[in-house]
């Protein structure tokens, strides 16, 4: 619809430039005083209408211009809404930003961890655990704490030391944190 | 574009403007004074124009040498008119 009111804009201010000059030059040719008269009056009249179609059409230009632009920019809004959007549904499907794992996930890995661990204990009574089974305890635990478990939870479920042991287990999970971080797990 | 025409309507009216004195002054003896007058009048105007320049820039808003471009582009227009219908009168 706005291209056909600007197209016939368009046609109207070329036909009113076409009848200005050539009504103009009409006047020049020999049509006798009457007729240069009755071609520069109707010439004139083309030539003033000329201006305000003109006119009329710049500011259609202009508010043609002003419309793509917000178009533009509309549909930039309405791209960033949509990727937001599924970034907001991704981090909820794989709960990125509430930072605990659910019971279920919490459960497994306490029961991984204690079969790492009674797997580790027979060897560290005699000599160092093997580094990939001290690594996985170690990757489980920290799973573990960052999943928001306290290290007494970890010390008295995982490395099943209470009461009076606790203070070896809190020693043990010390050392096996600072390994981690040195063996850079 | 729309401005080109735009401008191109200007300089046709002025064509067709001065035209239709020259035809007027052309007509008869006694209007070629009346013609001759208001052909001078255009010129005092004209050149009060070049003249307080300064004070009308700011009054028309417009830039200085688009100022300048449409008095010479009047000039030119008045001049065309009028040659022209007086050299095929």
């Amino acid at each position: 619809m706005v291209n056909l009111l600007s197209n016939a804009s368009w046609l109207k201010t070329n036909m009113y430039l076409c009848c200005a000059i050539c009504l103009w030059l009409a006047a020049l040719s020999p049509i006798g005083k009457l007729g240069k008269g009755i071609a520069l009056s109707l010439s004139m009249c083309h030539a003033v209408s000329l201006v305000k179609s003109s006119r009329e059409l710049i500011h259609q230009e202009a508010v043609a211009l002003a419309q793509q632009a917000m178009q533009d920019e509309l549909t930039q809004t309405e791209l960033a809404l949509a990727t937001h959007q599924q970034e907001t549904e991704l981090e909820h499907l794989y709960g990125v930003n509430d930072g605990t794992y659910p019971a279920e996930v919490v459960e497994d890995l306490r029961k991984s961890l204690e079969t790492l661990v009674q797997e580790v204990q027979p060897n560290s009574t005699s000599e160092l655990p093997a580094s990939e089974q001290v690594k996985s305890l170690y990757l489980a635990i920290k799973s573990l704490l960052e999943a928001g478990k306290s290290e007494t939870f970890v010390i008295e479920q995982v490395l099943h030391k209470k009461g009076r042991s606790f203070d070896e287990g809190k020693a043990q999970l010390q050392q096996l944190l600072h390994l981690g971080i040195e063996q850079e797990w | 574009m729309a401005k080109s025409i735009y401008l191109a309507g200007w300089f046709l009216v002025g064509c067709i403007g001065s035209s239709i004195i020259a035809w007027f002054g052309l007509l008869h003896p006694t209007t070629s004074r009346l013609a001759i007058a208001m052909y001078a009048l255009l010129l005092v105007c004209w050149v009060l124009c070049w003249l307080a320049d300064d004070a009308i820039i700011p009054y028309v808003k417009a830039h200085q040498i688009n100022y300048y471009a449409a008095l010479i582009g009047f000039a030119c227009a008045v001049v065309l008119g009028g040659a022209a219908t007086w050299l095929t009168f």
